[in-house]
């Protein structure tokens, strides 16, 4: 193929000699696409052909677009050729500029390039949303839209979820008061013939309905008349008005005026009036009608209770006026008005003196009669005028009787316990009738002595009781110190002997301080120990022995024998009180028990009457967990027990409210009791009054934004 | 812990137990930080009892407007310590009150004269008067950050709570009785003063109070008052039963009922009252007619009404403590005291809980709700004779049969305060509404009183001693008036005692003069404010706490049913950072930090804590040190030689 190319070549510059055009690229391009390669074979047979084309080439040059001629050198060669290649070049240098000129724009490939990137770059046309989302898309929009607008709202809402009490309408709208002539001349129809008169006067003058304070007529008439008489009128009409106004006022205030005095003489003075207006023009015509009047005044006086002692205020001071001169006077001034009330008025007003006299005859009565009914109806009140006679009179009189009585009582179960404890009494106030000058705490020492002549004497007359109490302090004072030693575990014993000595004769004082100075030296057990007195400890002061109770001496077997038991009785009992106690708070804190799980023959050669060994019981022991300490663990002498009320439990809140974290908050919320039992009425009104209030009668619009 | 746990690993196990309590709810998540040796948490204190601190003022303190303080000031010197002391008080105003003073401020209050009130806004209320009406708080509120809602209602409910206080101490005003007193010449024993003088010191009203019944036919008598205080019933041993309105004398009703009588009680009101007789308890109404018999409770020995939860209380030979509603004529709790015969009892009207005197020394405290007893004290070496408990519930007296007196606190405690040695003991105590202590020995009854308002008599001298005709077999200080009633074997004594009965009385809930239409009303009101048995408890206040136990247990089941805690925090993750830095190791000690920070932060609070209460501690100490020294007399050398 190498060798066939220049030939191809020179055979076109032949035709360029002949063909005025020629296209470079494209005959290039055309003749190598037409022409492959293989030319052996249309060497000759395609030659006319290819004229033909370099002809339609030639004539499509023609058309003055592509002017310039392009020679194709056949031939590397020094000189250029004549025809198209210029030879200016050749002298010239060759720049830089002018080759990078042509390759720009001329790379074909950038423009594929191009289109390619073009084509890499556009995306697909995407389809159209689908409807439910644009609407979605629309509405997110409007949302954001109408909540940025809403903002405006959060003020308003916080107020109003915080305020304590909303009235509705938020807004007071201020009503309008008409004056009623307005509201009323529109649609008002003068119906009565006064009304009529009225109404006729009324527009005749063309009084003006507001404000009357001169009608147009009297207008006229002052224009009519001179000016000092107009104002001389005027002086008039004011005055009066004046006066009027004043008048209104005087009456006004009067009629408030709550004294019922002045009523009454306002009345007095007012039939005064009356009555000289009557003396001076008497008529057979006023004359009966006044006398008619105090026949009605009768009547109605007859009918009523008000001028008699039966009234609630009369029989009030019925019960004051034994004491009071003037209550009195006032009763006596009520009879007399009722009774001149109610007497027939043919008789002449003028006789007051029958009446006074009548009067001091009924007073009198009346006054005894209270007196009467008070003493009667209240047994008391009469002793009360002289409770001390009567007090005096009262333990003397009855002592006789009371000791007959007492007999009786001793058939009673029930007595037997304060019978017991009298004759204790009794005993124990001889003794201090003898050593009045001796302290309290003699008394227990006198107390065993006693117990011990008892005894003796029980024993040589008979061995009627059968309990060992009466028995043991036949001995003296060792036996029943050994026998709470038996009873009671060490600790316990120790703390009872000083209380016994005391009894026994000692100084209650030093045996009181004894338990505390051993506890101190057994710290192992100190909790037990010091505290189970501490409620006997406390410094106990003297008795006045003014204020010590009398004791009659009153000797009876049956009495003895109670008193006896009685005294036994507070002589022992403190002994296991206190170890009883002791136990059963022990019991009340061992609720939770341990837990084994050894198993027997487990680990160890069997056979029948294995015992298991105490070191494996302790392994295998397992202590239920420690709750939380006991309320009454550093109280000895104090059960608390422990269990939940599970019903008052029921009662109580068993949520955390929504704002609240922790118990203690809402607890704090609900302290302040809301009840009036423990609030002043406005407090209770405040807090208890209702957060949404609405009016009544009026519109609850819509809240509106106002700037 | 509820799994048994294996064999050997017992020890093990309970150092377990010791160190981890189980998670409270507050709680939030179980981290390892939770551990902690000390609750965080402190409990609010009693408000009864303890002081109270005044912590948490969330509120601006409201001031004292200018104009008054420049007043002050200008005063004279010599007033100066008197006005720096005043200042020190803080002056309370409610907190709506403030608020047009200080417009005033800006625009000062005119007058038609042009005068200026010298004093304008509320008075104020001193602190003291405030604190009476205060329900205490937590410190727990301050420490802990809080939501802003939770903020809110706290603030809220703590200035609710200021406000009705103040309101409450301004109406104080308005008691304008005040309660008489006995007063001796110059080193006069009151004691010695006996009732004829008192009767002829006062008024005749007052001394028409004083008076003897002579009914020594019918036995010992018991007696009790209506709680008004104006309707007396009167019980003799023998039958004899009697009520009537023992200020006018005027006789309601008097039968004898033929069979032992061993208490009489009223029940709400005047018109109805129950007798202990021999066989059953009676109830009859103000005629002396039989209205019920009630078979249920037989050998009553002993009657208390629970005014509040119309309950009449029983306590029989039987050793059973019965409670019966008289509203439903129910019986709602029948207990076994197991302590043998029962002929000791008082109610505490704080909190409507009866106390049981026993043999064996011990007083114990029952509710309806509870089988055992709430409460068992040990009081005397011998057996309880009488107890009585104070209107406030505070404290309790005791007399035994060891012949001592005691008074006992009951706020928790339950220690002995004072006590006090009589040559008889007393068979009958009785507490008066101001806090006197009448005992009766033999014929003899003393009245204690003395050391002021809230606090217990002291029973070194008798305030009042006086001598009846019999013995002593019912005491009671009548409500509302200054007047102890003594039943005795010759019938009944009215004494007078100045200063035993609260002078002012509620109108609405206990009014002496009221209308027969006015005892109606108040009966509905009662009945429809009748409180449920269940709800007596030690402290009445627990009901308004939270059921802790009930709600852990809820949570507890909720997290098993859903399988995770809905309100747990979150646990911390980290935050995705770029350049390597999000690694796993980074990431596990990011998170490590904040655990630690976290663990920090408890730590160092709970030191804070420590300190703090041993800072206390120590200061208790240091007071006590000062006091004793101060108080004690210098020791000398020559004390050895002392006797």
């Amino acid at each position: 193929m190498n060798d066939q190319l220049p030939a191809k070549m020179n055979r076109m510059l032949a035709m360029q000699s002949s063909f005025l055009a020629l296209q470079k690229g494209e005959e290039v391009v055309n003749f190598l696409n037409n022409y492959p390669v293989s030319a052996s074979e249309d060497e000759e047979g395609s030659d006319g052909e290819r004229k033909h084309l370099q002809l339609l080439a030639a004539i499509n040059g023609l058309d003055g677009r592509d002017r310039q001629k392009w020679a194709e050198r056949s031939e590397a060669s020094q000189q250029v050729s004549e025809f198209s290649i210029s030879t200016e070049g050749v002298e010239e240098k060759l720049t830089l500029s002018e080759l990078l000129d042509h390759i720009k724009p001329s790379s074909s490939l950038a423009k594929v390039k191009r289109q390619l990137k073009k084509v890499k770059n556009k995306k697909s046309v995407e389809l159209l949303l689908s409807k439910e989302d644009t609407e979605q898309i629309f509405r997110e929009a409007a949302y954001n839209k109408t909540s940025q607008t809403m903002t405006k709202w959060d003020p308003v809402v916080l107020k109003n979820r915080r305020a304590e009490q909303l009235v509705f309408p938020l807004e007071d709208k201020q009503v309008q008061i008409a004056p009623n002539e307005e509201v009323f001349v529109g649609n008002w129809k003068a119906r009565s013939p006064l009304e009529q008169e009225i109404f006729s006067l009324l527009h005749k003058n063309h009084q003006p309905p507001k404000d009357p304070l001169l009608t147009p007529v009297e207008k006229a008439s002052l224009k009519a008349m001179s000016l000092e008489e107009a104002k001389q009128r005027r002086a008039e009409l004011q005055r009066a008005r004046a006066l009027q106004s004043y008048y209104e006022f005087r009456a006004r205030r009067q009629k408030k005026i709550k004294s019922k005095k002045f009523h009454q003489m306002l009345k007095k003075k007012k039939a005064k009036e009356a009555l000289r207006q009557m003396k001076g023009t008497v008529t057979p015509h006023a004359s009966l009608e006044e006398l008619e009047k105090r026949e009605v005044a009768r009547m109605t006086e007859r009918m009523s209770l008000s001028h008699q002692s039966k009234g609630k205020w009369a029989k009030r001071r019925a019960a004051m006026a034994k004491y009071d001169q003037k209550t009195r006077k006032e009763i006596q001034d009520q009879l007399a008005r009722n009774k001149e009330l109610t007497q027939k008025p043919r008789m002449p007003p003028d006789s007051e003196q029958e009446e006074d006299a009548e009067e001091c005859q009924l007073i009198p009565q009346v006054m005894d009669e209270i007196k009467m009914s008070t003493e009667s109806s209240n047994p008391w009140m009469q002793r009360n005028c002289d409770p001390h006679a009567e007090v005096s009179k009262g333990p003397q009189q009855p002592s006789k009787a009371v000791a007959s009585e007492e007999s009786e009582t001793e058939e009673e179960k029930v007595v037997a316990e304060l019978e017991e404890s009298k004759a204790l009494r009794k005993r124990v106030g001889v003794l201090l009738e003898s050593q009045k000058q001796r302290s309290v705490f003699t008394e227990p020492r006198s107390l065993s002595e006693k117990i011990k002549k008892k005894a003796r004497r029980d024993r040589k007359q008979s061995e009627r009781s059968a309990t060992t109490a009466p028995k043991e302090p036949i001995q003296g004072e060792e036996l029943p110190q050994d026998e709470v030693e038996i009873e009671t575990p060490g600790i316990e014993s120790a703390q009872d002997q000083p209380f016994l000595k005391s009894l026994a004769g000692g100084q209650p004082q030093q045996s009181l301080q004894s338990p505390t100075e051993q506890s101190s030296s057994s710290k192992t057990k100190k909790e037990m120990v010091i505290n189970p007195l501490a409620n006997f400890t406390l410094k106990s002061q003297k008795a006045s022995a003014s204020s010590l109770p009398t004791l009659v001496e009153e000797e009876d077997i049956s009495d003895e024998v109670a008193a006896q038991k009685q005294i036994i009785k507070e002589a022992f009992a403190g002994d296991d009180i206190i170890a009883d106690f002791l136990k059963e708070k022990q019991e009340a804190k061992e609720v939770s028990k341990a837990m084994t799980l050894s198993l027997p023959g487990w680990g160890v050669w069997g056979g029948p009457g294995l015992e298991m060994r105490t070191s494996k019981k302790c392994r295998f022991l397992i202590k239920s967990p420690d709750g939380p300490p006991r309320k009454d663990k550093s109280l000895p002498d104090v059960i608390i027990h422990e269990k939940r009320n599970i019903q008052a439990a029921a009662h109580k809140v068993n949520i955390l409210p929504f704002p609240f974290s922790h118990h203690l908050q809402f607890e704090r919320t609900v302290q302040t009791p809301v009840g009036s039992t423990w609030n002043t009425p406005r407090a209770f009104q405040e807090m208890t009054a209702p957060r949404v209030v609405v009016k009544q009668g009026y519109i609850i619009e819509p809240i509106k934004w106002r700037i | 812990m509820e799994a048994a746990p294996k064999p050997g690993s017992g020890a093990r196990i309970k150092a377990q137990g010791k160190k981890q309590k189980p998670p409270r709810y507050w709680e939030g998540e179980t981290d390892g930080a939770n551990t902690l040796p000390s609750n965080p948490f402190i409990a609010p204190s009693p408000s009864r009892g303890n002081k109270r601190k005044r912590e948490d003022r969330s509120q601006p303190k409201p001031q004292v407007p200018k104009k008054r303080k420049q007043i002050q000031e200008l005063k004279s010197k010599k007033n100066q310590k008197h006005l720096r002391t005043k200042q020190n008080q803080k002056n309370l105003r409610l907190k709506k009150d403030l608020r047009p003073n200080e417009k005033e401020e800006i625009r000062p209050s005119q007058t038609l004269s042009g005068a200026q009130d010298p004093f304008p806004g509320p008075a104020p209320v001193s602190e003291n008067a405030v604190n009476k009406f205060r329900r205490g708080n937590s410190k727990f509120l301050k420490k802990h950050s809080l939501k802003l809602v939770t903020k809110y209602k706290l603030k809220a409910a703590v200035s609710e709570e200021e406000e009705t206080s103040v309101r409450a101490a301004r109406a104080e005003l308005l008691l304008s009785e005040e309660p008489g007193f006995l007063e001796g010449e110059d080193g006069e024993d009151t004691a010695t003063i006996c009732q004829s003088d008192i009767v002829e010191a006062v008024d005749i009203a007052s001394a028409a109070k004083h008076f003897d019944l002579n009914l020594h036919q019918f036995g010992p008598y018991r007696l009790n008052y209506s709680r008004t205080g104006r309707h007396l019933a009167l019980g003799g041993r023998r039958g004899h039963v009697a009520t009537f309105d023992w200020i006018t004398k005027k006789l309601m009703c008097e039968i004898n009922v033929m069979e032992a009588v061993r208490d009489i009680r009223f029940l709400h009101s005047e018109t109805l009252f129950a007798v202990a007789q021999k066989r059953w308890l009676h109830v009859y109404d103000n005629q002396g007619i039989e209205l019920h018999c009630v078979r249920r409770c037989d050998r009553v020995t002993r009657l208390e009404f629970l005014p509040f939860h119309f309950l009449l209380a029983t306590a029989s030979e039987t050793g059973f403590l019965t409670y019966l509603d008289v509203s439903v004529g129910k019986i709602v709790a029948s207990l076994t005291a197991r302590a043998g015969r029962l002929d000791v009892m008082t109610q505490n009207p704080h909190n409507a809980v009866i106390h049981l005197g026993h043999s064996n020394g011990t007083v114990s405290l029952w509710c309806p709700a509870m089988k055992e007893p709430l409460v068992k004290i040990l009081c005397h070496r011998g057996g309880v004779r009488a107890v009585a408990v104070d209107s406030s519930g505070t404290y309790m007296a005791t007399s035994g049969l060891d012949h001592q007196v005691k008074i006992f606190d009951l706020r928790g405690k339950y220690q002995p305060l004072t006590s006090r040695a009589l040559p008889q003991g007393a068979g009958h105590l009785a507490f008066s509404q101001r806090g006197l202590l009448a005992g009766g020995m033999g014929d003899v009854v003393s009245i204690w009183g003395g050391q002021g308002q809230g606090n217990f008599p002291s029973l070194d001298q008798p305030y009042l001693t006086h001598r009846l005709p019999g013995h002593v077999h019912g005491l009671q200080f009548c409500p509302f008036e200054d007047v102890l009633g003594a039943g005795h074997n010759r019938g009944f004594t009215s004494i007078l005692v100045p200063g035993a009965g609260e002078p002012n009385f509620d109108g609405l809930e206990s009014n002496p003069y009221r209308s027969r239409k006015q005892r109606q009303e108040w009966e509905v009101k009662a009945l429809m404010e009748k409180i449920p048995a269940e709800l007596i408890d030690l402290d009445p206040r627990n009901l308004g706490e939270i059921d802790v136990i009930s709600l852990e247990q809820k949570k507890k089941e909720q997290i098993e049913r859903l399988g995770f805690d809905p309100e747990a925090k979150a646990p911390f993750q980290p935050k995705q950072k770029k350049k390597g830095r999000s690694s796993t190791a980074n990431l596990v000690k990011r998170k490590t930090k904040v655990k630690d920070q976290e663990h920090r932060e408890k730590i160092r609070q709970s030191l804070q804590q420590q300190q703090k209460k041993k800072q206390e501690q120590q200061q208790n100490k240091n007071n006590k040190l000062k006091t004793s020294q101060s108080t004690g007399p210098r020791p000398s050398a020559l004390d050895r030689f002392k006797r």
